[in-house]
């Protein structure tokens, strides 16, 4: 009866340790945690809290269970993907319209552009083209690879923390999208062809007319998803 | 209660417990759970899913990890659906910039993005209402230099309050979650003991700018606010210069 209070407590305590040991690079990615027994033992708790305290880490990325004879608990960076199912879940459960996840786009992924066409290198843009030949090739539209042009897009900033950023919107951006898929099945053809485009702009360091073909790009979007303003 | 789960119990338990986590997940993304709704006890979920309480366990400590349930005890308690805040969010975004080793220049540039364009949108939108908010803070903000209390919580709270401003709920969580990730705290303390005043007065040069209604004044003094003390400014500076030759760029 009394036991979960104290247990949630307790593991609380635990993640914050570990995580503190992280911070501190006393633990660092790919090293072994001690195994759930010696946990116990050194932290003084009961098997209980330390096995839901691994939960916990695990449902934040910061730790990966492996099974088998070299298995164990792994500390892990957090994967960007689990941050935007967070971020999409969030805005899912706090029933903000699409439209406000597209203006999220407008102003993020614009930004984006203009340091793209400032700071891509010839192998950025090589590896945008490919992403665009590859939807050329292929029969029937797929999200993914649209997901994939944006990626690419975020990584010719150079800039880690946009990267991240970009990796970490997709999965709410992926739903804005989808709602966008909706209303207008033809929308996939069009939007590769706008890749296109872009890539060339960014080629050719225009920004201005990589920024134009952005806007109309996301303003489609926007406009399907019924974009109130 | 909690029995040893022996050398090979952790493989199947693990995994069992995690698409229990997802099938729960599922039901309130889609609504089949509501928000404030109670799931049912821990047994009648073994019972359901056809597994050891200790596993259902693990899938609602998952659950609570990820801000989609909030566990209460007492009489009354049990495991409530609840929508996941932008700090637990931010929480995970901010190790996972950690463990990445995200410069602090960097963050400063994601930050330029994305609150240049927000600071724009508070100019057009923001509600006397939000206006109101703004300027008491920028009140109590002035007090707690006086009193030498001022805190990074407070500069947060300015930040948070333009995002408000913009009245887009999208923006707004996502500002809540940059709240520790995107911390200029590594920047801020190379400064000393006058950053906090300078921030204070920075501040009050946005809130002007948005109370006027001039979102490039207010995009040119966020800018500056965010650059300072960075040695940024001469790697920034195209990027500036491309934004305030587009003052109409950004999305209204």
């Amino acid at each position: 009866m009394f036991e979960p209070v104290s247990t949630g407590r307790v593991s609380g305590e635990i993640v914050s340790r570990i995580k503190g040991a992280i911070r501190a690079g006393e633990l660092a990615p790919g090293d072994q945690l001690p195994a759930e027994r010696d946990l116990t033992k050194q932290l003084g708790v009961s098997r209980v809290s330390v096995r839901d305290a691994l939960r916990m880490l695990e449902a934040n990325g910061l730790i990966e269970v492996r099974v088998g004879a070299r298995g164990g608990a792994f500390v892990t960076a957090p994967a960007p993907q689990l941050v935007g199912e967070g971020f999409a879940d969030m805005l899912l459960l706090a029933d903000v319209d699409a439209a406000h996840v597209t203006e999220v786009r407008m102003i993020f992924e614009l930004g984006l552009l203009d340091l793209a066409c400032m700071r891509a290198t010839e192998e950025d843009v090589a590896a945008l083209h490919d992403v665009c030949d590859r939807a050329d090739a292929a029969s029937v539209y797929d999200p993914a690879l649209s997901a994939e042009f944006h990626a690419q897009l975020a990584r010719c900033t150079h800039n880690d923390a946009l990267v991240l950023f970009a990796e970490a919107m997709r999965a709410p951006l992926a739903s804005s999208l989808h709602a966008a898929r909706a209303a207008d099945p033809d929308a996939g053809r069009v939007g590769s062809l706008e890749h296109r485009a872009i890539a060339v702009a960014v080629g050719a360091r225009d920004a201005a007319a990589a920024r134009r073909i952005m806007a109309e790009h996301l303003g489609r979007t926007a406009s399907r998803v019924q974009y109130a303003s | 209660m909690a029995r040893d789960p022996g050398l090979f119990a952790p493989v199947s338990v693990a995994r069992a417990s995690s698409s229990i986590a997802d099938q729960i997940r599922q039901a309130i993304v889609t609504g089949k759970l509501d928000q404030g709704e109670r799931l049912p006890p821990e047994r009648e979920l073994a019972e359901q899913f056809g597994v050891s309480r200790v596993t259902v366990r693990d899938a609602l400590r998952a659950l609570e990890a990820m801000g989609l349930i909030e566990v209460r005890v007492g009489a009354r308690g049990g495991a409530f659906v609840t929508v996941p805040t932008g700090s637990i969010v931010g929480q995970t975004m901010s190790d996972m910039m950690m463990m990445s080793a995200v410069t602090p220049e960097d963050i400063v540039e994601a930050r330029l993005v994305v609150e240049l364009g927000t600071v724009t949108l508070a100019c057009a939108r923001a509600t006397d209402e939000d206006l109101a908010a703004l300027n008491d803070l920028a009140e109590r903000s002035h007090a707690a230099l006086a009193a030498k209390t001022y805190t990074r919580e407070l500069s947060w709270d300015f930040h948070a309050l333009v995002a408000k401003a913009a009245n887009n709920g999208a923006i707004e969580g996502l500002t809540s979650s940059f709240r520790s990730s995107l911390s200029m705290h590594p920047i801020r303390t190379r400064e000393g003991a006058k950053a906090y005043a300078l921030t204070v007065e920075e501040h009050a040069t946005i809130l002007e700018a948005i109370v006027a209604r001039d979102g490039s004044t207010a995009r040119r003094e966020m800018s500056k606010h965010l650059l300072r003390g960075t040695n940024l400014e001469k790697r920034e500076s195209e990027l500036l210069e491309l934004w305030a030759a587009q003052p109409s760029r950004r999305a209204k």
